[in-house]
């Protein structure tokens, strides 16, 4: 990822160097202010004419104005860079993310996961401003103020590079060290707090009955003290670095006084330049101050960059090996999918035995069993998100990994748990299963889905300030997406769950209605249209139970029938 | 009226910086110690620059060594600003820890006291972001942004005092300089505060646009338009670096006005002072000083400018973390409840009504129902129906806004909560257990039970088979809420645990969908046994259940529509049977 920040700056070679110029320019015009400043009013003591000072009374106020006025340009210019570099970084990050997903899905949290990555994201987007633009800018001040030092005296450049090591390595270093330290003490403790929270905010509903307040609260106090112990003693090494740069600073602008002072009683420096390289040497250490939080930042990019790697790698494996006349049979067609002694592990558990089905065009098919039998791990598998372990999975006879997952994706229809709807305006959100449809059409799905009422608000966006949907309307949603998308296959993933009896009986009927000659793949809870379906699997402990028609299961499979009656015998609500 | 709303969002900040401020000076020493060290600092930065001028002076202008007393006050004066330096940011970040610690309790405080209803308004992942990560915002706030406002308060008077008395044209400038830089700061505040919250919105919509494509990928991948996306994001990242980029031009304009009022200031000084120099109006040695100076003044107006954003920051923190200790729970005046026994509590509930905060309609309205004691009464209805915001009445979480809860003749408002839920027991729809083994979670409902009882409790719930046959047994360590446990397992254990705590009140909610046909069977004996004896509502969702309930009352919109057994209510075919008959169960 650095390496390839590197080659996006490269890209952009003139605003890079044009950045740096800038950068640089700003830090040249604070040493020319007080530099020509001191000058200024040495010369001035020595009481000249009036005229002949006005060169340097003219470039006392360029560097003033200059100081400013360069460094709003560089800061234009730098955030630009950022911003350019960043679209490069997101895209390429976006279509590297393939096999993500899978991974995702298999998270212990998901959520942790993305925000993580958003960090790491940002973090290697600001490499540009905060480590590159610092380190170069310091390696071009400190050479070139020791070079205009070696012209004076040799012994004052190195005492004063000496110096500037120190400040612009040493200090990082031990500010890298530092923060190694207490960020691990401090993220432990944090850790900790943050555990017993987990442990504690989700279960307050029980933790109410069971605990007295007084227990729970000294338990909190217990973890509060710990932290707030580890914070106050990190507190004693903050602050370190900014006193050790401080006295750095103000020791080089010493060291070069205490130099210079000889040289000019030895007539080998003009007296009136004491002020101007004293007052130039204190300023020139602008440049070193950023280096500490630079090396900082450096250790916390390459970690990023590294993380956010491992996001991306192995998932070649996925998109290799597609026949392209296979995948041309596909399109547009409604292929026959087969499920030939499929296995599947995760975390060396076992979720899918030996499974085998065919779904025949046009067939109604249902799956049902417990929660945690492997149902939805069979949308997965069809949707080629993950690939069997063992077996094989067909469609129109051809092996899946044959076929590539954009075009097998375009012959399914598919509502999923967790169907995700974007915080844009219902038409964006619509637009994503067929992008060239017609207003009228959108509408025309939303009617079919019990939407209707979004009809008009096709331009509001969902979210914090727009439409809020109930856990019930965005199944809906998900199906009226699920409608415009043109396959022929129906992949519907407990679709009613959220829904009361009503709108799920409404729905149903609707869907029945609507479709026609298309093959359709249902996981339900519920039982409901049982008696409708071609053929129904029953899935237990991840292997299949029973296979057959509903009156046939009823009466000779003792789990199907246990659980269709349980399940008659739930209210809803 | 725009204009209104944002004087209100200005008072609103205001306000917040005012309570994070209080929260400074109630900190021993916080403030008073900060200052001194500002005062410190500044005395340091007079004397070494005094001395600097001097030394330079000296070898200016006799052309002769200084004297080494100098020499050593220059070095000690650099040497004792460091050491100030260290000191001043070490004490903020340790105050700054102290007032995180205490915000951070009271939060905690809090969720304690409004308990499980917060949860309504932020899910607990959120709620622990905001307790851990929110808190820390306010580190720079407290350590930063703070200590740089009082020392803006101090080193430049007591620069411009000192200054004044030596040569007051230089101070002067510095005089009309500090407050034009203080106007300029105040400009960022409020008319550019416009143009900086349009920064923010387009850089943060800038990411959230790619949060949600990645957020969103699996479905976009599912119809094929993750390609698309792709396109999308990088012509749509251009479009704003554009727009973002219009916006920061301007917004960087602020500070380049500070940059530069600041450094043409220090120009104005060297020039002003270099022409009375050559006029023989003053000495070399106060101009210099008033140049070494100069940079000094304009130190803390610059880091103010860059720990404005951590003031920001900490405020909007502040704001969410405020939002929570201002939730104000009902006032709780203790009173004894009667101590009662076992299956002889009873419990009316008058007039009750309760909107949740920013709720539109009311999720219960005005209902009344009595809850005859040692009977199991059911609770039915639709989602939405006021069933769960009923059960959080009962137990507490909640306080009505009209009506009462009486419980054995005592309004429950105003009894001891803490001892009514210690004769309640709950078992909810995803019961709660906590980090620990099998046993410390059965013995948090009854901390005085013994092993026999343990047993008797997990035999009647049907949670002995599963616990004997984990290799620990008992002292199986649970972890994440008992994620290696299955749904029916949880809900045994869940029973055991009320069956141990042995109230007399009982609270459930049955699971909505059905378990393994093992499980179910089991459970539903479980169920029996834990309200045989009790009073007892259950949100039923079960068809078992509520033909065995002593009465059912059936919730709609947030009233009870109906009262009555099963067959009483099949019989009046109301709501009740039309339910049943959506569901096809209405034949039994």
């Amino acid at each position: 990822m650095v390496r390839n920040l590197i080659g996006y700056l490269k890209e952009h070679k003139g605003l890079s160097l044009l950045a740096l110029l800038l950068a640089t320019g700003t830090i040249v015009a604070g040493i020319g202010l007080m530099s020509t400043s001191g000058y200024l009013i040495s010369r001035s003591a020595q009481r000249p004419m009036i005229v002949d000072l006005f060169m340097v009374t003219a470039a006392v106020r360029f560097f003033g104005i200059s100081r400013a006025v360069v460094r709003y340009f560089e800061r234009v210019v730098a955030h630009d860079l950022t911003f350019r570099v960043l679209l490069k970084i997101r895209t390429a990050f976006y279509r590297q993310l393939d096999a993500f997903p899978q991974k995702w899905m298999q998270a212990r949290r998901p959520g942790e996961l993305l925000t993580g990555m958003i960090t790491d994201i940002e973090n290697i987007q600001n490499a540009y401003l905060r480590i590159i633009s610092p380190v170069v800018v310091a390696l071009i001040i400190c050479t070139l103020s020791c070079l205009l030092l070696l012209y004076i005296d040799p012994l004052l450049s190195f005492s004063i590079m000496l110096i500037y090591l120190i400040n612009g390595l040493l200090v990082p270093m031990l500010a890298v060290h530092l923060s190694r330290g207490t960020g691990r003490t401090n993220l432990e403790s944090t850790g900790k707090l943050k555990v017993f929270l987990t442990d504690i905010v989700p279960g307050l509903h029980d933790l109410f009955w069971l605990k007295k307040k007084e227990l729970i609260s000294n338990e909190f106090r217990q973890h509060e003290e710990k932290l707030f112990r580890v914070q106050s003693y990190n507190a004693n090494t903050s602050g370190l670095v900014e006193g050790i740069q401080s006295l750095l600073t103000n020791m080089g602008m010493f060291t070069a006084l205490l130099l210079a002072i000889p040289l000019v009683l030895n007539n080998q420096l003009q007296g009136v330049m004491l002020a101007a390289v004293t007052l130039g040497v204190l300023s020139s250490f602008e440049a070193v101050q950023g280096l500490a939080t630079a090396f900082i930042q450096y250790e916390k990019t390459t970690e990023a960059a590294s993380r956010l790697a491992s996001y991306t790698a192995d998932n070649q494996s996925m998109t290799a090996r597609t026949s392209k006349s296979a995948t041309e049979r596909l399109l547009n067609k409604q292929p026959e999918i087969s499920f030939n002694q499929v296995s599947f592990a995760y975390d060396h558990l076992h979720v899918l035995e030996q499974i085998s089905f065919n779904l025949k065009p046009g067939s109604k098919t249902a799956i049902v069993g417990p929660s945690g039998s492997g149902k939805s791990t069979i949308i997965n598998l069809l949707t080629r998100f993950w690939e069997p372990m063992a077996g094989k999975i067909t469609a129109h006879g051809v092996d899946y990994s044959c076929i590539d997952q954009k075009s097998l994706r375009s012959a399914l229809s598919v509502v999923t748990q967790d169907t995700y709807i974007f915080n844009r305006s219902i038409r964006e959100n619509l637009l994503i299963a067929d992008p060239n449809a017609t207003d009228e059409k959108l509408v025309k799905a939303l009617h079919m889905a019990g939407l209707g009422f979004l009809s008009g608000e096709l331009d509001t966006t969902r979210g914090a300030s727009g439409i809020k949907l109930s856990g019930g309307e965005r199944q809906l949603f998900a199906l009226s997406r699920a409608l415009l998308a043109p396959g022929r296959i129906w992949i519907f993933d407990e679709l009613s769950a959220n829904m009361d009896p009503l709108t799920e009986r409404r729905v149903l009927d609707s869907l029945w209605h609507t479709l026609e000659e298309r093959t359709l793949l249902m996981i339900t809870h519920r039982f409901l249209d049982m008696e409708k379906m071609d053929q129904i699997l029953v899935l237990q402990q991840g292997k299949l139970a029973g296979i057959g028609k509903h009156h046939e299961l009823l009466f000779n499979n003792d789990v199907y029938a246990t659980m269709y009656r349980q399940n008659m015998q739930i209210l809803r609500g | 009226m725009p204009s209104l709303a944002k004087n209100k969002s200005f008072d609103k900040t205001m306000h917040t910086h005012r309570r994070l401020f209080g929260y400074a000076l109630d900190v021993r020493g916080f403030i008073a110690i900060s200052a001194l060290y500002s005062f410190l600092l500044t005395i340091v930065v007079i004397i070494q620059m005094f001395s600097l001028s001097i030394l330079i002076a000296h070898v200016f202008e006799s052309f002769n060594y200084p004297e080494t007393s100098l020499v050593l006050i220059l070095a000690a004066s650099i040497v004792a600003r460091s050491l100030l330096v260290w000191l001043r940011e070490r004490h903020a970040q340790k105050k700054a820890a102290m007032i995180k610690s205490e915000i951070r309790s009271k939060v905690f405080d809090k969720m304690l006291d409004i308990g499980p209803v917060i949860t309504r308004s932020f899910s607990s992942g959120k709620l622990i972001a905001i307790i851990i990560e929110g808190s820390e915002k306010l580190d720079d706030y407290f350590s930063r942004y703070i200590p740089s406002i009082i020392h803006i308060a101090i080193l430049p008077p007591v620069i411009i005092v000192f200054s004044f008395s030596l040569d007051w044209p230089s101070g002067l400038i510095l005089f009309l300089t500090g407050p034009l830089i203080l106007f300029f700061m105040w400009l960022i505040g409020t008319h550019a505060k416009k143009i900086s919250q349009d920064q923010w919105s387009a850089l943060s919509s800038l990411s959230s646009r790619f949060l949600d494509a990645i957020q969103g990928l699996k479905t976009l991948k599912l119809f094929g338009a993750n390609e698309f996306e792709s396109r999308h994001i990088e012509t749509s990242s251009d479009r704003f670096r554009i727009i973002t980029m219009g916006v920061l031009k301007v917004a960087f304009l602020s500070g380049m006005v500070l940059e530069l009022a600041a450094s043409i200031s220090i120009a104005i000084v060297a020039v002003q002072v270099g022409i009375r120099l050559i006029e023989g109006m003053m000495a070399f040695q106060p101009g210099l000083f008033m140049l070494l100076l100069a940079p000094e003044f304009y130190l803390p107006f610059r880091a103010l400018g860059q720990h404005h954003h951590a003031g920001m920051e900490g405020r909007a923190a502040a704001d969410s973390l405020f939002g929570i200790i201002d939730n104000t729970p009902g006032a709780v005046v203790p009173k004894i409840l009667p101590d009662a026994n076992h299956s002889n509590i009873s419990i009316v509930c008058n007039k009750l009504s309760y909107t949740y905060p920013g709720g539109s309609s009311p999720a219960i309205d005005d209902l009344s129902c009595i809850i005859p004691p040692g009977k199991l009464t059911a609770i039915v209805g639709p989602s939405g129906s006021g069933k769960s915001t009923f059960i959080n009445l009962l137990l507490g979480y909640i306080l009505a806004d009209h009506g009462k809860i009486i419980v054995n003749g005592h309004d429950l408002c105003r009894s001891d909560l803490e001892k009514w839920r210690s004769s309640i027991a709950f078992v909810s729809q995803h019961p709660h257990f906590f980090n620990g083994s099998i046993l410390d979670n059965l013995l948090m409902a009854n901390q005085e039970a013994d092993m026999k009882q343990l047993m008797e409790a997990t035999s009647k719930s049907g949670a002995d088979q599963f616990i004997s046959a984990l290799p620990d047994a008992y002292h199986t360590l649970l972890s994440e809420n008992a994620s290696r446990l299955s749904g029916g397992e949880k809900q045994r254990l869940a029973i055991s645990r009320s069956l141990i705590k042995n109230a007399p009140v009982i609270f459930l909610d049955e699971p909505t969908s059905s378990l393994d046909p093992e499980s179910e069977q089991l459970i539903m004996r479980a169920w029996l046994e834990a309200v045989s004896g009790r009073t007892a509502v259950v949100i039923a969702h079960r068809l078992q259940t509520v033909r065995r309930a002593d009465q059912i009352l059936v919730f709609n919109k947030g009233r009870i529509e109906e009262t009555g057994n099963h067959e009483q209510l099949i019989a009046s075919k109301g709501i009740y049977y039309n339910f049943l008959s959506t569901l096809g169960l209405n034949n039994q």
